[in-house]
């Protein structure tokens, strides 16, 4: 039995920027050597494998700007693959537009850039494989998405390699999936989705999102994969058998944690048993729901402390809500209780979360000022914990 | 909240308990230490004290509904806590200022120490270093400094980044080009690839061919070329010989057939034999003919050059004279046009740099003065608000002050109006009663005509008439009380009016600008201060900016005059400083031209020199070869006159005077003896007959030998082996050819790699002069292709280059996001501190003025309890000017200081505790020894008071309070 082994991958968003995530450069810079570390592992694993051919559905760039040492970095890389072809669908992030890498760069031999405004097809030199491609451009581009050509019946294995999300019934989407999958067409290498997924064609065409192999934010979390597709076939390669395989990559994971307030003390081993599952460095939010306590920025300084010995990077999100006992009670009539009480008041009162939270700040600001003037923060009150 | 019950260890350590009424309890206690440690302890929420050396005491409290309502107090410390000889100045100077701050701090937070203001000193110190106003070295301020330096970052960043974009242009069309050149090469490489899998085919063929040609030669006799040739010699020389040997016998037999026909004598019998010129002069002579000949010409030559050359030195000098001089401008002009050229373009673009800044700072200026228009329409009018919130503030404690005082006079006023009236019913029934008696004394007297009884009706008329005196006078008191009461109300409200009409001018601002407190206001004059600052700082740095534009304005004209003076000199005058560039350019071209003009100018003169050295040489040669053919000439001469030639003189050319002498010789020679000569000239022949047959005889024997030698019988079988030889070299010659053609062809690579690297291109019959010409063709586009490639590095090294020790703009942005969350943080902390100030302030001053009032109030209550009627006034407000405890006692009542700071503190302690569920009262009552202010039933009587709405607990090592308790009916538990 003949195989011909494909890998796929997209979205890597290299030289990215992580401002989004409010982390400094240098963090940044590190989550920066995690997507290189990615991108890195996938041309390992290409050459070990071996890979016949290398599919890049898009987003391989976070933009047309792309620094000098990733991009010296990539070019060798990906010439390192030879004789394994590397065919490459720009995307959304990175157009092929005139001030575009693609449009710049000289890129190895071996690498096969996919244009925009029509299809494209590239058939391989030695394997009975045809790589069908489209790239992104750089201006919107208006109306109807150009129509895939009709497959010849040569014997040959079709596969194409797109960036974009189809259109469902739910949003228009980029292309419509129907008129690209075929029976001709045994495999269609998919990019623009943050997580894996297969889609359902509706005909023999397999087809797959492999998501981003490195999580950039929250909204990626846990491990993240590329593919690794192979083709068998006995006689004829038209009909192959396909197995789609999909391989850990990531390098940093993107984890999320709940914990209420009253768990915060005791946030460590919680915080550790998340670190023993798997030894990957992790940035990690962490929602801080239930009851909020009187004394939250405390709260959650105290989690950030914890959090950030065992993580890359740690942000606390305070999801908490204000009790109705939020101050405790008041037992005397002294200026102090009487500030607590009026404060206390309007923070129950406030409709609007996010003020009765300042007013509440407020109130913590002043509760600490007083004990670290040496004063019990309950003289004359019974407080909340 | 009440304890119903003390435990405390008994006899024999057994716990015992003693019950505790709801009302006042006193707990004697006689170690002071004991009784100390037990109101100490067990006010700050212990529910048990463990007393040293003496085992635990506690407090059982009271079940009811409160319990439940309350919580668990015992947690809580208790605020009602007093000890007796701190608040009666036991062994203290009383201080009045004390009573007021410990007053103050009570209210504020239900302990004496410490009060709010300094939780509110700290709130500021924390806002103060979070940043409020900018203060230097506060976190907001540095937080402000990085993001300006990480802006000025990004501007740099995006300028690298246009400057990289305007390259990427001509980058993209080198790619192209690099492409199209790749693609070229590709296809270069292929067909050059097919043309030599072609042309190795062909050449291989015919290698093949060659080589079973050669292998026909095998069997073949074979004789090389020189063997051959040395036969075909070998057989030239004896047939040669042949000849020779017949040739001179039939010499000889003419020779005898001459010599016997003839008879004649010889002419000129006896003649001297002639002598020749000897060769080697002769030779001599002839070289140096020739060598004089040949340096002859050579001078000719030398000559022509010469003048050439001086033809084209005049040229080339008429060129120099009519170029410009660019030795005067500079020892080096290219470089200094250059540098003119580069001084002039960077002050331009220095000028333009500084119109920029200028207009950036324009714009920055009039933001912030847009931005801060509405502040500055605020605070314009104010030039010092420091100034003027002093005054504010000394108009409003003014205002206040005064209106405090009259609240204070009508307060007393009305009490004493009200006393007063209160005194008049009790003064008039008194009167009344006594005028009654007296008049029942009076009718008893007239109807019993008693005089004693004159006497108690002569003290009840001086009593009456001291009533009726007395109810006269607090009237007319009454009536001018009321009369000031009703002033102060005037005033009271006159002093409003004032407050409402003629509002300070900081409070109109604060109207206007909507600042609920006078904090607000000055942030926001800190704001417009800091802004006004800046914007002074904008404007400096713009008229600096304006300063050093005009100095750019006016150095850049100079320059332009210097340069223009410069070019004048090269013949080039540009009309603007925009021209300047393309004068120097061309300058820096006539600059070359007349470099290159006097190079070569030098380069000729330096031939010219060369050719006259030469010229020199010559000459010097010619003179020497001149002088030794005179020297030989003369030799010659010498012969010729000895051998009789005298006509030499008439000869000077030495060639006309050897052809002449020669053909003297030969006359000379006709004269000889014809017989003679024939006869020498027989046995001449003779004897080279004999020499020829030997030779023939040899070459013969060797022709022989060499037939044997190479296996031949005859001269054809050697001409045929030969042929062979000849055929078979040429085959071989053939081959190696083949060979390097093949070598050459596929240059160390097998055939198959051509052909695989041909793919499906073809050729036809290639040879290897199409593969040299392909070969070629490929060479010219690898040297494009290289040359494309080094611009298109070139350019990308240009693109990146601003970018250089530069972080990239995903860095500075992520840096920025994360400056900016820490400084809305930041702010949010700020805001938080202030909005917690502004609170607390608003809180203080507020509860402060209440609780002030209402315990003075309380107080007055407990005194007039105790039979000290008095009259107080309490101002607890932080900024009380004055006397903040005023106490007016009643007539005749003297409250000692001590005892005044006991009812204040009880009063506020009453007040301050919960009102629903009132904690017991803890008194340490150890004094010590000490002498208390006040009777100790005084004491007890003021406590009964207050033992009569929640429960008193006195503990006491004092005897005579623990009396003064017993007689005032207090329980009293022995510990």
């Amino acid at each position: 039995m003949k195989r011909i082994r494909i890998l796929h991958t997209a979205d890597l968003y290299l030289d990215g920027s992580y401002a989004a995530l409010g982390v400094d450069a240098a963090l940044g810079n590190r989550l920066r050597m995690a997507q290189l570390s990615v991108f890195n592992r996938i041309v390992d694993r290409a050459k070990s494998w071996p890979a016949d051919a290398v599919c890049i559905a898009g987003n391989l760039f976070d933009g047309p700007w792309v620094s000098r040492t990733v991009m010296d970095y990539v070019l060798g890389a990906l010439e390192q693959l030879a004789p394994a072809r590397v065919y490459i669908a720009p995307g959304g992030s990175d157009p092929y537009a005139p001030d575009s890498p693609y449009a710049l760069e000289l890129w190895p031999e071996n690498v096969f850039l996919f244009t925009p405004g029509a299809w494209q097809s590239c058939a391989h030199d030695s394997l009975p494989l045809t790589v069908h491609g489209l790239a992104a451009g750089g201006g919107t581009v208006a109306g109807a998405s150009p129509s895939f050509p009709e497959l010849p019946d040569d014997g040959r294995i079709h596969v194409a390699v797109v960036h974009g999300v189809e259109q469902d019934g739910r949003s228009p989407g980029q292309f419509n999936i129907a008129g690209i999958a075929r029976d001709g067409l045994a495999y269609l290498a998919l990019g623009g989705r943050a997580g894996m997924a297969a889609v359902d064609t509706g005909c023999n065409t397999v087809a797959w999102y492999p998501g981003t192999p490195q999580g950039r934010g929250f909204e990626q979390c846990g491990s993240r994969h590329f593919l690794e597709v192979e083709f068998a076939y006995d006689a004829d390669p038209a009909s192959p058998h396909i197995s789609v395989s999909p391989v850990d990559a990531a390098d940093v994971l993107f984890e999320e944690l709940r914990l209420t307030a009253d768990q915060a003390a005791d946030a460590g081993p919680r915080l550790d048993a998340l670190r023993e599952a798997d030894a990957r460095d992790r940035v990690v939010r962490v929602r801080l729901e239930g009851n909020r306590p009187l004394y939250a920025c405390e709260t959650k300084s105290m989690v950030l402390r914890e959090a950030r010995r065992r993580f890359l990077h740690t942000v606390v999100s305070d999801e908490t809500g204000i009790p109705a006992g939020f101050t405790g009670a008041v037992r005397t009539n002294t200026c102090l209780c009487k500030l607590v009480d009026a404060m206390g008041g309007k923070i129950i009162d406030e409709p609007d979360r996010d003020a009765a939270v300042q007013e509440a700040e407020a109130l913590e600001v002043a509760l600490e000022a007083c004990r670290d003037e040496g004063l019990t923060a309950d003289e004359g009150m019974e407080l909340s914990e | 909240m009440t304890y119903d019950a003390l435990t405390y260890p008994g006899v024999n350590d057994t716990p015992a308990s003693a019950p505790l009424a709801p009302g006042g309890n006193f707990i004697y206690c006689p170690d002071v230490y004991v009784a100390r440690t037990l109101a100490g302890g067990l006010s700050s929420g212990g529910a048990a004290v463990n007393v040293q050396g003496y085992g635990a005491v506690s407090l059982h409290r009271a079940e009811g509904p409160e319990t439940a309502a309350g919580g668990d107090s015992f947690s809580c410390p208790a605020i009602a806590h007093v000890r007796l000889d701190e608040a009666l100045f036991i062994e203290e100077e009383p201080d009045l200022d004390r009573v007021v701050r410990e007053l103050a701090a009570l209210v504020d937070l239900g302990r004496t120490d410490r009060d709010l203001s300094v939780v509110l000193a700290r709130l500021d110190r924390h806002a103060e270093s979070l940043g409020r106003g900018r203060a230097p070295g506060s976190l907001l301020a540095a937080l402000q400094a990085r993001r300006e330096a990480l802006q000025a970052e990004r501007a740099a960043a995006e300028q690298a980044r246009d400057a990289a974009g305007a390259v990427e242009a001509d980058m993209r069309l080198c790619r192209n080009r690099f492409a199209q050149l790749a693609a070229r090469r590709k296809q270069l490489r292929k067909t050059l690839h097919a043309a030599v899998a072609s042309c190795a085919c062909a050449l291989q063929a015919r290698l093949s061919l060659v080589r079973e040609q050669i292998e026909a030669f095998r069997e073949a006799p074979l004789l090389d070329s020189r063997d051959a040739a040395a036969v075909k010699r070998k057989e030239t020389l004896l047939e040669t010989a042949k000849l020779q040997c017949e040739r001179t016998r039939e010499e000889i037999q003419d020779a005898r057939n001459t010599l016997e026909n003839l008879t004649e004598e010889l002419p000129g019998g006896g003649a001297a034999p002639r002598v020749e010129v000897p060769d080697e002069l002769r030779y001599d002579i002839l070289a140096k003919l020739k060598s004089i000949t040949e340096v002859n010409t050579r001078l000719d030559e030398v000559k022509n050059q010469v003048e050439d050359l001086d033809g084209q030195i005049c040229q080339t000098q008429a060129t120099l004279s009519a170029l410009p001089d660019f030795t005067r401008i500079a020892p080096n002009p290219v470089d200094w046009l250059n540098q003119l050229s580069s001084s002039l373009k960077t002050a331009v673009s220095v000028r333009y740099e500084e119109e920029a800044s200028r207009e950036q700072l324009r714009r920055q200026i009039d933001d912030r003065r847009v931005a801060g228009a509405a502040e500055a329409l605020l605070f314009a009018d104010i030039d010092n608000f420091a100034q003027a919130m002093q005054e504010h503030e000394a108009r409003k404690k003014a205002a206040e002050s005064k209106a405090a005082q009259v609240r204070e006079q009508l307060h007393l006023d009305r009490g004493l109006r009200d006393n007063l009236r209160e005194s008049v019913p009790g003064l008039a029934v008194l009167g009344l009663g006594c005028a009654l008696f007296l008049l029942f004394i009076l009718g008893v007297y007239f109807s019993l005509r008693q005089n004693p009884l004159l006497y108690p009706a002569g003290m009840l008329a001086i009593t009456v008439a001291y009533f009726a005196l007395r109810l006269i006078r607090i009237r007319r008191q009454v009536v001018r009380l009321t009369q000031r009461v009703a002033e102060h109300h005037a005033e009271l409200d006159l002093l409003a009016e004032e407050e409402k009409q003629g509002a300070s001018y900081v409070e109109k601002i604060m109207a206007r600008a909507g600042c609920a407190t006078v904090r607000e206001l000055e942030a926001r004059y800190d704001k417009y201060y800091a802004n006004v600052l800046h914007l002074r700082s904008l404007e400096e740095q713009l008229a600096r900016q304006e300063q050093s534009l005009r100095e750019s304005e006016e150095r850049i004209p100079r320059l332009f005059e210097r340069i223009c003076a410069t070019l004048a000199q090269v013949d080039e005058h540009p009309e603007s400083p925009d021209d300047v560039e393309r004068c120097v350019g061309s300058a820096i071209g006539k600059s070359r031209v007349y470099h290159d003009t006097v190079r070569r100018l030098a380069d000729l003169r330096n031939r010219q020199q060369g050719l006259l050295g030469r010229r020199r040489f010559l000459d010097k040669e010619f003179a020497g070869l001149q002088e030794e053919l005179a020297v030989m000439e003369k030799e010659l001469r010498r012969i010729m006159r000895e051998n009789g030639f005298y006509d030499e003189s008439a000869f000077s050319d030495v060639d006309t005077l050897l052809t002449e002498y020669y053909r003297y010789l030969d006359a000379a020679k006709e004269n000889l003896s014809r017989k003679e000569l024939l006869t020498r000239r027989c046995r001449a022949l003779e004897g080279r007959l004999r020499e020829e047959e030997a030779l023939a005889l040899r070459h013969s024997e060797e022709f022989r030998a060499l037939l044997e030698e190479f296996g031949l019988d005859n001269l054809d079988a050697v001409n045929g082996a030969a042929e062979n030889a000849a055929a078979l070299n040429g085959l071989q010659a053939e081959s190696r050819d083949l060979k390097t053609q093949l070598e050459e062809v596929l240059r160390g690579h097998p055939a198959e790699y051509y052909d695989l690297e041909a793919g499906e291109e073809a050729f036809e019959d290639a040879d290897s002069a199409l593969v040299e010409e392909r070969r070629q063709e490929l060479a010219r586009c690898d040297a494009e292709y290289e040359k494309a490639l080094r611009e298109y590095q070139s350019l990308r090294e240009e693109r990146y280059r601003p970018f250089a020790n530069r972080r990239g703009l995903n860095e500075i942005e992520e840096d920025m996001a994360a400056l900016e969350i820490e400084e809305t943080g930041c702010r949010r902390r700020l805001a938080a501190a202030a909005r917690a100030m502004a609170l607390m302030e608003e809180m203080v001053t507020l509860w402060r003025n209440r609780h002030g009032a209402a315990i003075a109030g309380r107080a007055e209550t407990l005194l007039r309890e105790m039979g000290m009627p008095a009259t107080i006034v309490l101002d607890l407000a932080p900024d009380a000017s004055g006397d903040a405890l005023l106490v007016e006692p009643g007539a005749g009542v003297e409250i000692a200081p001590g005892a005044l700071n006991l009812v204040l503190r009880l009063a506020a302690l009453e007040l301050l505790g919960r009102q629903d569920m009132p904690e017991p009262l803890i008194i340490d009552g150890t004094l010590q020894g000490g002498k208390m202010p006040l009777e100790a039933h005084g004491m007890f009587r003021l406590l009964g008071g207050i033992a009569a709405r929640r429960q008193v607990l006195v503990f006491s090592e004092d005897a005579g309070l623990a009396t003064a308790a017993v007689e005032a009916d207090w329980p009293a538990l022995a510990v």
